[in-house]
């Protein structure tokens, strides 16, 4: 119980400045809507807008639960393909010269471009937007961790090799060790571009569930009051999943944070 | 064969190839070590010693000439977790505690025939001081105590020759004395043949029964003097007219080595 608490004090004190200028960001546009004149078909009211939110709650909530799901899936397959394709690459340097130019290729094709194809070859439903948000996570994971078992001190492997350890104690016990600062640097820009990648899906997907689709139907309605609520609820789960992830980093790497223990 | 040699070089040579150029840093070097023999190497930096260092660890291959650990390959060697090798550098593992840095010696290359006995560890533990803090991980303790951590964890699995390069030069001058004292110790108590570079010509004959000058001008050793001081050695010897006609001939040596 304890432990809850102290997380909930964490947060608490993380958040009390970002809300406290974001209230008066909202407090000076609701008032310059209200007084300077801002046309309100473009621009609407922030209490317009939350107020959309908690009208339409349980709709808004359930296609934030499919975008929220689709991009914690897609991340956490890409994350772990990025992950198991860097340990074989370690081990096999041909597999690079494999399958590296094909994910390079991946990587600098805009997902714009392949995002509807993925729709269209696998339907609507969840799968092709959790294929899209994995595809777009997959590539900075992968070299993120390929550098992180790489890069290992050089003392360090000559005290391993002064014992002759194994290539698979060298993994377990320095390589993988190693990658995690790696690794975590490449989910703080990864996990925002899973959000992004099932969105996208969505989008293309017409009038299906999720954020996305929500956009899309809207952005033909030019429903801005929507679009604006959409904007705010993803901005939110980004929000939220890079808190958990700095929490989960700082129990894991402990040796990063020297100051914080 | 003279059961007592513990290593034997014959005619070692070393290259290192960098940029399709070829730079010669060690020539012809015929070395030999007996069992339980404190052999310290100095030289100017830069005149070979890690690299030196490293092929007698089987770290580095040699480009001529041969190795012999126990009448057997510096590989083997290695192999067998019979020697133990500290660098300069701690190189602790950040997300090992101190038990664990030293632990992870005996999980590695686990050896059937190898006996590890908890008093041992723990004696090793109370005389390199490091008795309680075990549970400190390494930002935690200060350059001193990393590097004691990391003498522990070569000796921990008991090699009988440990090869050390510089490993005081990054500590201050009282850390520095201290550990030197403590290796003294650990050397009269286990007796492991050591071989230790300095760049610190006191510390070298403080600590040794030899010392060898390796000059980075004739890639090979220019001196090889042998320590007639009695043991066990107490820092008070330090000003006594012996150590310090030791002192000035190998500075004498180093320094018209240019
Ligand atoms: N991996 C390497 N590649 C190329 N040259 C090297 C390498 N390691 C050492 N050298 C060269 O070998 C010489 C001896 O270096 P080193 O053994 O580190 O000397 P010391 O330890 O005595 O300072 C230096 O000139 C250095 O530049
Ligand atoms: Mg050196």
């Amino acid at each position: 119980m304890l432990k809850i608490k102290d997380i909930l004090v964490d947060w608490i004190n993380l958040l009390i400045y970002p809300f406290l200028s974001f209230l008066l960001i909202f407090l000076i546009w609701e008032l310059s809507v209200n007084y300077i004149g801002v046309q309100k078909h473009l621009i609407p009211r922030p209490s317009e807008v939350v107020t959309n939110i908690f009208l339409n709650f349980g709709h808004f909530f359930l296609n934030s639960f499919y975008t929220f799901f689709e991009s914690l899936l897609g991340f956490i397959l890409g994350s772990a393909f990025g992950i198991l394709l860097a340990i074989l690459i370690l081990f096999n340097k041909n597999i690079e010269k494999t399958l590296l130019p094909a994910a390079v290729l991946l990587k600098v094709t805009p997902i714009i471009a392949y995002a509807p194809l993925l729709v269209i070859w696998f339907g609507f439903g969840i799968f092709p937007k959790i294929i899209i948000s994995a595809v777009v996570v997959f590539f900075p994971v992968l070299i993120n961790t390929l550098n992180g078992l790489q890069l290992v001190d050089k003392d360090i492997t000559d005290f391993f090799d002064s014992i002759s350890a194994s290539r698979s104690e060298m993994l377990f016990k320095i390589r993988i060790p190693n990658a995690f600062p790696y690794i975590f640097s490449a989910f703080r820009i990864t996990l925002p571009m899973a959000i992004v990648g099932a969105t996208i899906g969505e989008y293309f997907s017409g009038g299906d569930k999720g954020l996305g689709s929500l956009i899309f139907v809207a952005s033909y309605g030019l429903d801005v009051v929507t679009l604006f609520s959409c904007a705010l609820i993803l901005a939110i789960i980004s929000m939220i999943l890079i808190l958990c992830l700095n929490h989960i980093e700082k129990k894991i790497i402990k040796w990063q944070f020297q100051d914080h223990s | 064969m003279n059961l007592d040699l513990h290593i034997i070089t014959k005619e070692l040579c070393k290259n290192f190839t960098l940029n399709s150029n070829n730079q010669n840093v060690l020539k012809n070097i015929n070395f030999q070590s007996n069992r339980g023999e404190f052999v310290s190497v100095i030289g100017r930096s830069g005149s070979g010693k890690t690299t030196l260092l490293k092929l007698l660890a089987g770290l580095l291959n040699l480009s001529s000439g041969s190795i012999l650990i126990n009448n057997n390959t510096p590989e083997s060697a290695r192999n067998n977790k019979e020697l133990g090798f500290i660098s300069q550098n701690p190189a602790l593992l950040p997300w090992y505690n101190v038990f664990e840095n030293i632990n992870v010696a005996l999980k590695i290359n686990r050896k059937t025939n190898q006996i590890y006995d908890d008093e041992k560890i723990k004696d090793i533990l109370r005389f390199i001081k490091l008795e309680g803090i075990e549970n400190y991980y390494p930002y935690q303790i200060s350059g001193g105590m990393k590097q004691r951590v990391a003498i522990a964890r070569s000796i921990i699995y008991n090699p009988d020759l440990l090869i050390m390069d510089e490993p005081l030069s990054a500590l201050d001058e009282i850390t520095r004395e201290e550990i030197r004292y403590e290796i003294l110790g650990l050397h009269e108590k286990y007796n492991p043949t050591i071989i230790f570079s300095t760049h610190n010509i006191l510390e070298s004959v403080m600590l040794s029964d030899r010392v060898l000058v390796l000059s980075g001008k004739s890639k090979n050793f220019i001196e090889d003097i042998t320590i007639d001081l009695p043991r066990p050695r107490s820092s008070s010897l330090e000003d006594s007219l012996k150590v310090s006609n030791y002192v000035n001939r190998l500075k004498k040596t180093i320094y018209h080595d240019r």
